[in-house]
């Protein structure tokens, strides 16, 4: 028995030989709760955030009626038959653009999820946290807002269609697709939450309160609320006049220099807009419509467009205008710095639709103010009301050129001629109507079959 | 010419009036295992021999009539025995137990080897000579066939990391991390890669842990099994030295499928119609439909028939040119001696071994100091240091394989600087020379242990070891290779270098206590219990810049290049811990019963603190059926006992933090505005649970008259809560998400045999046999009957009832002698055709993946002083598919090579029956895809039957033990020499042309001083 106590004792000493702590901290991973513990890591994360966000404006322009194709198109079947509307080569691109969304927002959640754990004692410190918060939930209306607009028909066909799936925590689930009013009503919570908080960073490349505004007013033109994407619009201009528009800040908006113009601007380290060319000598793989021309004294035809010729298969020479957004800069090897995504241009033009919409009689005279900023001659006739609403979205197409705003605009006000032309718009190959299933983005395969509770798009079988 | 002296000089020191006779027998232990390194001394002398592998002696010298020879061997009891004119003394060592006041003190090298675990569980020796009688100089992959149940294959070229897997999978988790046995060489967990590094001839024993009760006194770590290695120790006495050397050739190996000759293959361009081959081009065809009207005409026809003519001509064989023959040699020096109280052992070892192709190779190098000294009347104290420096190089790269080229490059082609059909706009040399990378692994290792008994019955052990890896890898892409010529990179940025290290850290440390009481002389009670703890630590840094032009060091990186081709550098620690407790209880009835039971309680650093302690139990049973008196001195059956366990492993390995909970990190390369940012590394599980493993094991051990030995198990692994990445909706933001999804199923049998046939004086025959079998299957889901891994998945690759290791596919009928386009059977019974689309019922399943017999048979033969053996290793019952798209060329790409007799095997026009390529004119996404999915025209039986060693020894014996050489042995020695199989593409058993294995002939001295 003596024995057994000694062997249990050395073993007990034994034990205590190897005691020792497992709590190892690694020097490259965090893992909570040691994780996002204050504000500065906190907005790391969010920059994340800001990084990943997905960017469809070459794709979706490619959509709209913003380009003609060049023989360059022929070098691949996906891009010409995704430019011709082609169900397959769309759903490809509607998979891609729906995963990086959600795990945009998968992160904006994990954001929202840990904020209030993390502890502040000093008031600066908590008002950094508010700012931070305030960011992620634009960032995240901003996803719902664009999913929205890309997976949900129109709004005014019904507002009790399936819009899109929405995500309030940071798990695995399976939920259904709320209703266009249920997403409208969710976005425009996150965004009045996030409006609550001053907010106004020293760089344009941070969602400020003003970008809130913004959003609020992009998002009350869209579900038809002109009274309310006034009031908004009028929110942004009161920081951002329309004095800012000027020659010197549209070049800058398209440089990589500070213009009074840009509001809100994604921050760039990646190369960007790079597909549209095909190689610096022989052009792009598309160029802007023949049938969208900046007029001869706007000076934003210098920044915006590069003019170039092609020796046609017929012998001819053809003259036409490239695009010079961001292609300007990779041509030159000058990489791009901001990704521009709010300007004063943009809000206004939200302003004028919503007043021309509610018949208002200013409508016409900022118009023609913006018009004169730009350089263009004001309309002198007097248009109907119709005409007007045509007028400002032709002006906004040749405005937002390339930026893909078109496609929502298009699409929003129920186009039902968009043309798909064959190689340089030498005619016509068919005719999107309004009614057209493929406004409307397919629900991808990736969710479609893991997620019981979703519905497709009508039209779309995948 | 030195072994031809040594010869003459023993001969004159013959004594004159003495009798000469040859005395020779065997030396075995009391298992009737053979000893290797006895002494046997004459007379007190300096005459003698040293035993070999096989535990043989033999002595020729003058003799007295009254001569005794003495046996010794460290931890044996001396044996004298005496000449009677009788020319064959066998003997029988017992081992030696130190009895200082009843005190018994074993050298126990590994602490957690203790006896009871190997009388329930199953402990399975690896016989080191046939490893070290296979020239190879990957002994992971020599191991390949030693016991059964322990599958290893080549992954790769030379120098890659072999697959080692102990009775298959037991988690549906691929890769290496969750699947690899853990390595213990004297008790110190090491690496793999440190594994990969070892020396067959510093190793005396490898023992593979099979079952629940072998494993479980290591914990969760050994979830898939252990490879306990014990090394080389020295011995009391006059130092030996032994060298072993080995020089021979590496051979090409099996060509798999025969490629076209420059006939078959210009007639083929000719039928495909495809103007940028010469074929066609030069056809007349092809002259008068594009020079129809030209003056000259009959001219140009001339010229392109005389084009024809010439190529015709060539007939490069581009297996014959780019897989080549190479060197093969290996050096094992070493010196082993000591006194009563201290003994040594010290080893150097290289070796290198030339790759296939120009540009492979691998050397290495390594040492081990083993240093024993005894603990006065105590114990024993046992130190090791050993190092190790390895090199791979190799041409290939990830997108790269000049392998591959044997079947791309036409055999009208030749290796100069002419443009390239086959790769147009290159030649030849802008095919070569595009990559090279350098592997290097430098390994330093130090263990000590102590086992002390302070009285009878209480054994102390502790082991305490260290090891330190550093990898360093090279990769290099020069400015002048196409790819950095032809992308429209500036000059100033091309060529690109890369260079990583990687240091790896393992620390571990586990004291043991075992007290064994002995009641009433029948029952005998062991209690134990251990704690161990095992740190490893991960240092990463790499740097990858490009502008190198030329030259080949970091230093040349352009580091004023901004955008893609910025330089780039990346690194990351890491630190884990674990930290164990274990108790074991055993007790044996009569030497007739043994019950033996384990438990041990891990904690990782890995995980969350809430879910970081996981256990591992097991009890085994014995009962030796010999002790009875009914067979006790049974002539017929000389052993049999039964042994049957059962226990339960808590499985975590390759699961990371990660996934257990939110874990984020630095971007290395991105960056927003002016911050860092921070990303989350992927989705987490916060109800993740480690696998649950079940075992059961059964086995039989049996031996008939003394020589044949029968080895029969039987297990069951079933797992539950294993994990699995499966698919989600992709609105969480994420693809996969790693979850315990159901219970699988893995089990088998396992078969050893082991026969002397025929033994003899001088002859000796004796056979080896082993097969193992092994199935899975999943026996149920949590969440669904089915997965689905992919979005384009028409068949589950998971489903309730069937084995998780088979390939699915359509049932073919071949190709239509109208259409000339594939058809299938449908489900119903019906044809599909080509662009019909495929139901999951028209699936069929084709066959396993991973083939489920495999074993090895071994033949050795002896007589007089030679000793012939051979292994053949086998595989049967698997499928692999063949990459005909590789080799079946269509228009488009008929450009490069085509398999030979394509053009007798495709459909070329309507009414061409029993065709087994499509037609080459039809080419639509439709087919692409189909073809895509194997059907049962396109795999092939894997099963194939390896040589996988040969080989003859002639043993030249030695009379005296101060002479200068006091055992030679020379051999002719073979590896991996044939395979036979019906898989006609490359080798069976990676399904690549680079992972085909080297044969390998040697000669081998083996001579010991």
């Amino acid at each position: 028995m003596k024995n057994f106590i000694l062997a249990y004792l050395c073993l007990l000493l034994s034990f205590s030989l190897n005691s020792c702590s497992l709590d190892i901290k690694s020097e490259n991973e965090f893992s909570d709760p040691y994780a996002i513990t204050n504000p500065e890591v906190a907005r790391e994360l969010l920059a994340s955030i800001y990084h990943m966000y997905p960017q469809y404006q070459y794709d979706l322009s490619l959509l709209s009626d913003d380009f003609y194709s060049t023989y360059a198109i022929n070098q691949s079947s996906d891009v010409r038959n995704y430019y011709g509307w082609r169900g397959r080569e769309m759903s490809l691109f509607s998979s891609d653009m729906w995963t990086n969304y959600y795990s945009t927002i998968a992160i904006c959640n994990v954001l929202i999820e840990r904020i209030p754990l993390i502890n502040t004692s000093y008031e600066s410190e908590k008002k950094k946290l508010d700012e931070i918060e305030a960011e992620v939930n634009i960032l995240k209306a901003m996803c719902y807002f664009d999913l929205l607009r890309l997976f949900a028909p129109a709004f005014s066909s019904t507002e009790d269609q399936d819009g899109i799936i929405l995500k309030n925590n940071f798990e695995l689930d399976f939920p259904r697709r709320s209703s266009i009013k249920e997403s409208v009503e969710e976005i425009k919570k996150l965004l009045l939450v996030a409006v609550n908080v001053e907010n106004n960073p020293s760089k344009v490349t941070w969602l400020s309160q003003c970008a809130g505004f913004y959003l609020l007013a992009e998002l009350s033109l869209y579900y038809q609320n002109f009274d309310d994407a006034i009031k908004y619009a009028h929110k942004v201009l009161e920081k951002y006049p329309i004095e800012n528009i000027s020659e010197n800040n549209y070049n800058n908006l398209w440089e990589n220099a500070h213009s009074e113009e840009r509001i809100f601007a994604f921050s760039l380290s990646d190369p960007y807009y790079e597909n549209i060319e095909y190689s610096k000598e022989d052009g792009d793989i598309f160029y802007i419509s023949d049938k969208l021309s900046f007029e001869h004294d706007d000076y934003r035809r210098h920044v915006s467009t590069i003019t170039h010729t092609y020796t046609l298969n017929t012998g001819t020479q053809k003259k036409v205008n490239l695009l010079g957004k961001y292609n300007k800069l990779n041509k030159n090897d000058e990489g791009i710095k901001y990704l521009n995504r709010m300007s004063v241009e943009g809000v206004y033009f939200i302003l004028l639709e919503s007043l021309a919409s509610k018949k208002d009689a200013t409508a016409m005279t900022l118009l023609n103010n913006y018009l004169q900023a730009r350089g263009i001659k004001p309309i002198a006739e007097v248009l109907s009301n119709s005409e007007l609403i045509n007028a400002i979205l032709k002006y906004k197409h040749i405005a937002f050129v390339g930026e893909g705003e078109r496609y929502y605009d298009l699409k929003r006000t129920g186009c039902d001629n968009l043309v798909r032309c064959t190689l340089f718009g030498e005619n016509e190959e068919s005719v999107i109507r309004a009614s057209d299933y493929r406004w409307t983005f397919p629900i991808p395969r990736s969710e479609l079959k893991y997620n019981p509770n979703v519905t497709q798009n009508r039209g779309w079988s995948i | 010419m030195l072994i031809t002296l040594c010869l003459l000089f023993m001969l004159k020191n013959a004594h004159g009036e003495e009798i000469k006779v040859t005395i020779s027998g065997v030396v075995t232990d009391v298992n009737d295992k053979p000893i290797t390194g006895v002494t046997v001394i004459v007379n007190n002398t300096t005459q003698g021999s040293i035993t070999d592998f096989k535990g043989r002696y033999s002595i020729s010298c003058y003799f007295k009539n009254d001569a005794t020879l003495e046996f010794s061997f460290l931890g044996y009891k001396k044996e004298i025995r005496k000449y009677h004119g009788k020319s064959r003394i066998d003997v029988v060592m017992s081992k030696q137990n130190i009895q200082i006041d009843d005190v018994v003190v074993v050298a126990r090298q590994n602490i957690n080897d203790i006896d009871l675990r190997a009388k329930s569980g199953v402990v399975e020796k690896i016989d080191m000579k046939h490893i070290k009688d296979k020239p190879m100089i990957n002994m992971a992959l020599a191991l390949q066939g030693a016991i059964p149940g322990l599958v290893i294959s080549s992954t790769g070229e030379l120098g890659s990391k072999p697959k080692i897997r102990i009775r298959g999978n037991s988690s549906l988790r691929e890769g290496d991390i969750a699947n690899e046995p853990l390595y213990v060489v004297d008790g110190k967990v090491i690496s793999a890669d440190a594994f990969f590094e070892l020396d067959p001839y510093d190793i005396k024993e490898i023992v593979v842990l099979k079952d629940a009760v072998a494993t479980a006194l290591y914990g969760i770590k050994a979830a898939n099994g252990v490879l306990e290695i014990t090394s080389q120790r020295g011995i009391s006495g006059k130092a030996i030295v032994s060298y072993n050397f080995e020089m021979g050739v590496t051979m090409r190996g099996r060509r798999g499928i025969e490629m076209m000759d420059s006939k078959e293959k210009l007639d083929l361009e000719l039928l495909l119609k495809n103007p940028n081959t010469p074929g066609y081009r030069y056809s007349e065809e092809y002259i008068r439909t594009v020079n129809g009207s030209a003056p000259n005409l009959e001219a140009l026809i001339a010229s392109g028939a005389q084009t024809l003519d010439s190529l015709r001509n060539i007939n490069t064989d581009w297996f014959d040119y780019l897989i080549k023959s190479s060197l093969y040699q290996k050096h094992n020096f070493s010196i082993k001696g000591g006194s009563e109280q201290t003994t040594y052992f010290l080893s150097g070892n290289y070796a290198y071994q030339g790759g296939r192709i120009a540009g492979n190779d691998m050397q290495r190098g390594s040492f081990r100091l083993n240093v024993d000294n005894k603990l006065g009347k105590w114990g024993y104290a046992l130190l090791s240091l050993n190092g190790g420096y390895s090199e791979t190089r190799t041409p290939n790269g990830e997108d790269y394989d000049i392998t591959g080229l044997v079947y791309r490059l036409n055999p009208y082609e030749q290796p100069d600087n002419q443009m390239l059909y086959s790769y147009p706009k290159r030649s030849y040399s802008d095919l070569i020379n595009q990559y090279n990378s350098k592997s290097t692994a430098k390994v330093v290792g130090s263990s000590v242990s102590v086992n002390i008994t302070p009285f009878k019955g209480l054994d102390v052990s502790a082991v305490m070891g260290l090891d330190f890896v550093l990898d360093e890898n090279v990769r290099i892409t020069p400015s002048t290779s196409y790819s950095e010529q032809n992308s429209g990179i500036p000059e100033n940025e091309r060529g690109i270098y890369g260079k990583s290290k990687n240091t790896t850290g393992n620390l571990s440390s586990n004291v043991r206590i075992t007290y064994n009481k002995v009641i009433a002389e029948k029952h005998s009670l062991t209690i134990g219990g251990n704690s161990d703890f095992y740190s490893s630590l991960l240092d990463n840094i790499s740097i990858k810049g490009y502008g190198i032009g030329k030259l080949t060091s970091a230093s040349a990186i352009n580091s004023s290049i901004e955008g893609v081709r910025k330089p780039k550098v990346a690194g990351m620690s890491e630190k884990t811990a674990q930290l164990g407790f274990g108790a074991v209880l055993g007790y044996t009835f009569d030497g007739t019963y043994d019950v033996f039971a384990t438990f041990k309680g891990d904690a990782s650093s890995v995980l969350p603190s809430d879910k970081r302690w996981n256990s591992a139990w097991a009890v085994g049973f014995g009962w030796t059926l010999t002790k009875y008196p009914f067979l006790k001195d049974n002539k017929v059956i000389t052993q049999l006992d039964l042994r049957s366990s059962y226990g339960k492993t808590a499985n975590l390995n390759g699961v990371q933090v990660s996934s257990t909970v939110g874990t984020f990190s630095y971007s290395e390369n991105d960056y927003y505005e002016d911050q860092r940012l921070l990303e989350l590394q992927g989705i987490y599980n916060l109800n993740l649970m480690p696998e649950q493993t079940v075992s059961t094991n059964v086995g039989l051990n049996m031996q008939f008259i003394k020589a044949v030995d029968i080895n029969l198990n039987w297990y069951n692994r079933t797992t539950h809560g294993a994990l699995l990445d499966v698919p989600i909706p992709s609105s969480t933001g994420f693809m996969y998400l790693k979850k315990n999804i159901g219970v699988l199923e893995n089990k088998g049998i396992e078969l050893n045999i082991n026969a002397k046939i025929f033994d003899k004086n001088d002859f000796s025959f004796t056979l080896g046999a082993n097969i193992a079998y092994n199935e899975n299957k999943v026996l149920d889901l949590y969440y669904a009957d089915k997965i689905y891994l992919t979005e384009e998945s028409i068949i589950p690759e998971y489903e309730v009832g069937k084995s998780y290791d088979v390939i699915y596919g359509d049932h073919s009928l071949g190709i239509n002698p109208i259409t000339g386009l594939p058809v299938f059977l449908g489900a119903d019974g019906n044809e599909i055709k080509t662009d019909e689309k495929i139901e999951k019922e028209d699936i069929i399943s084709l066959g396993y993946a991973t083939p489920p017999y495999s074993g090895t048979i071994h033949l050795g033969f002896s007589y007089k002083k030679f000793d012939l053996n051979v292994g053949f290793y086998y595989v049967l019952g698997g499928i692999k598919p063949y990459n005909y798209s590789n080799y079946v060329k269509n228009t488009d790409d008929v450009n490069q090579n085509a398999v030979k007799n394509q053009i007798n095997d495709m459909w070329f026009k309507k009414g061409d029956e029993g065709k087994k390529y499509h037609s080459p004119f039809y080419s639509s996404q439709a087919i692409d895809n189909l073809l895509l999915r194997p059907n049962t025209l396109t795999v092939g039986s894997s099963n194939y039957l390896k040589l996988s060693m040969l080989s003859l020894r002639y043993r030249l014996s030695n009379n005296r033990i101060n002479s200068f050489i006091r055992y030679t042995s020379f051999a002719l020695q073979a590896s991996n020499l044939f395979t036979l199989s019906s898989y006609t593409e490359s080798n069976p058993e990676g399904g690549t042309l680079a992972g085909t294995q080297q044969p390998i002939i040697t000669l081998n001295v083996r001579l010991s001083f």
